[in-house]
């Protein structure tokens, strides 16, 4: 693997760290990835970059560093939920139907 | 015993007309093979002698032998005793039975053969009365039932209703089968009739017949009671194919079967040539005859036994720019077909069915088909190119959909070239990654490539056909395309494609597809370049 900028990875390991908040509410991230394609996108191949499955050009650092911030104020306001609460919320409902 | 009209291969049928001794001679050499034995059984006018011989053998297909008119007394006697439900039913549907048999049959507990016995056009009226009790007493039990239950009750299970709309609101407990049966049937006493007017006339069965439709469409039923159900609007229930089954329409012709070998003797096929079959039309080893070929009577045939496409798609793989294509799919069902740039060629794939564009009959064995199920980086391409996040996220399991759906961006613009400026470029990691969620993810749903042998589709072959062949069975699709009828057009028009995109195709079957009117075929000349003579 080409050897990526110390800078870079630090971008990407941020960005990483925001998916990995934002993911934390599945429903609400859902939503939000099915109006912002770009975002996720960049999102994903940032997380690519940090786990060493690609190796990137400038031109992918560039997309990256264009979303970190508009990325990292959806994140940051995620809060957490307990997946297996809420399924299991959701098999109760189906059983009263 | 009743008389019907014979199931049976046509072609068999004019080859006994014509050379009894050899029409003796092909149903021996059908004996030979295990699949032609049991085409064979099929045909309702294979001697007794040779029923009884495949009958002993393991593996013998008795639902075929049971039900053929032709079928040994003593063998109807001896499974009878054994009693199995799937045989019972075969015998049930043979029309050469005595009075006694059909009177053992009725004394079955399996409702499939009461409704089977029921349909005899030589059931006797003591059995259908008895059998009509069975249906009476369900009746009488949902009625008696339903004026248990609480009113408002009925409305929750309205779904299940059958008799749904009458004042009882009867529950679904009739067998239906069975009462239409019987009230088809012109031998039913008019005493069951009449009770039969008391119930719910008006419920459709499965089949859209009611009762109301189908006891107006029997002449047995009293006309005083028939004009009371035409005065509530009922109206006839004409269904010509209703009950009717033919192994043969089901299964194919039994001689298209000895195509099907290329050790099956020639002079045999060479008879059936004679006769105009339509699997000799495609063989190239067969001259071309004086018969009238019917694209619209051949078409199943050639389709069912997967000929025509054995003959034209094989060696279109020659073509660097063709690709053929394998889809598994446990929801459309598996489905073969091939995509070539320029040419827009529609699948509309369907369970089952067979689409003009490909070959819908899932997991059969194909000599000269060898799927490759190994998911490489490019066939991981091509599968999640076929998907949305969305799909990701809808079926897959908590936990593994941001890793899938990672894999899948990956996937994008790794190794195709369809990307105009590539953003990155996969390491060998990632590689593995992307072709290891690609392959836990499409275990069902898949393209698969395919590697094509067309020396294992022979004898068929278009290149190794003589050019006289070649020059009519274009002439005969051409006349079942502009014939437009049904569907069948949309194959001749798939086949016309296929003979224009084939390197073995003369110019002047290209010149003479130029005129024919059909986008399709125009593009695959387009993609198909030849010089003029």
């Amino acid at each position: 693997m080409a050897k990526v900028a110390k800078e870079s990875l630090e971008l990407c390991t941020r960005v990483d760290s925001l998916l990995t908040k934002a993911t934390g509410d599945p429903d609400a991230f859902y939503e939000f990835a099915s109006e912002n394609e770009e975002i996720i996108r960049c999102a994903f191949l940032a997380r690519g970059v940090v786990r060493e499955l690609i190796n990137p050009l400038p031109e992918l650092l560039t997309a990256i560093a264009a979303i970190e911030a508009e990325f990292a104020e959806y994140a940051n306001q995620v809060v957490a939920v307990d997946v297996d609460d809420d399924e299991g919320e959701e098999d109760d409902e189906e059983e009263d139907e | 015993m009743f008389e019907k009209k014979l199931d049976t291969d046509p072609y068999l049928d004019r080859l006994e007309a014509s050379d009894p001794d050899l029409y003796n001679e092909i149903l021996l050499e059908f004996l030979k093979r295990p699949e032609t034995k049991a085409a064979i059984t099929r045909h309702e006018k294979t001697p007794p002698e040779i029923l009884r011989r495949i009958a002993k053998e393991n593996g013998a297909p008795y639902g075929n032998i049971l039900s053929n008119p032709n079928c040994p007394p003593e063998l109807i006697e001896e499974r009878l005793k054994v009693g199995k439900d799937d045989e019972l039913i075969s015998i049930s549907q043979n029309s050469s039975l005595s009075e006694d048999t059909v009177r053992a049959l009725a004394a079955s507990s399996y409702s499939p053969v009461l409704t089977w016995v029921c349909r005899r056009p030589d059931c006797p009226s003591d059995i259908l009365e008895s059998l009509f009790t069975i249906c009476e007493q369900q009746w009488e039990s949902a009625v008696a039932q339903q004026k248990l239950q609480p009113d408002d009750s009925a409305s929750m299970f309205d779904d299940d209703l059958l008799f749904g709309g009458t004042d009882y609101g009867v529950y679904y407990e009739v067998d239906e089968y069975l009462i239409e049966a019987i009230a088809s049937n012109p031998n039913t006493p008019e005493q069951v009739f009449k009770k039969m007017m008391t119930m719910d006339v008006h419920a459709k069965f499965f089949s859209d017949a009611s009762l109301g439709s189908t006891l107006l469409s029997n002449p047995s039923v009293p006309a005083e009671d028939r004009a009371f159900l035409t005065l509530q609007g009922i109206t006839k229930f004409e269904d010509p194919s209703r009950h009717v089954s033919s192994m043969i329409d089901h299964y194919g012709l039994p001689t298209s079967q000895a195509f099907e070998y290329s050790k099956f003797p020639t002079k045999y096929l060479e008879a059936l040539n004679e006769l105009g079959h339509p699997s000799a039309l495609l063989h190239p080893n067969l001259k071309i005859v004086d018969q009238k070929y019917d694209f619209n009577e051949f078409v199943d045939g050639w389709i069912k036994y997967e000929t025509i496409y054995r003959t034209l798609w094989p060696e279109l793989a020659q073509r660097e720019d063709i690709y053929f294509w394998y889809l598994r799919s446990s929801y459309d069902g598996d489905n073969f077909f091939f995509s070539i740039p320029g040419v827009e060629l529609e699948h509309e794939f369907s369970r089952g069915s067979n689409t003009y564009n490909s070959m819908s009959y899932p997991f059969i064995d194909r000599p000269w088909v060898e799927t490759d199920e190994n998911m490489d980086i490019e066939m991981s391409h091509e599968n999640f190119s076929n998907r949305d996040i969305d799909d990701l996220f809808d079926y897959s399991d908590d936990g593994e959909q941001y890793d899938l759906i990672l894999a899948f961006l990956l996937s994008r613009n790794s190794w195709t070239r369809e990307v105009e400026s590539p953003q990155y470029t996969l390491t060998k990691k990632g590689e593995e990654f992307v072709c290891e969620w690609a392959e836990s993810f499409f275990q069902d749903d898949r393209d698969m490539r395919v590697k094509i042998i067309p020396e294992r589709a022979l004898p068929y072959s278009w290149a190794a056909m003589p050019m006289a062949n070649k020059e009519r069975i274009t002439e005969v699709i051409i006349q079942g395309f502009n014939g437009k009828v049904d569907t069948k057009y949309q194959y001749a028009e798939h086949f016309l494609t296929c003979i224009a995109l084939h390197p073995s195709t003369p110019p002047s079957i290209k010149k003479a597809l130029k005129e024919i009117d059909s986008k399709v075929i125009g593009q695959a000349l387009l993609v198909s370049p030849w010089k003029e003579d």
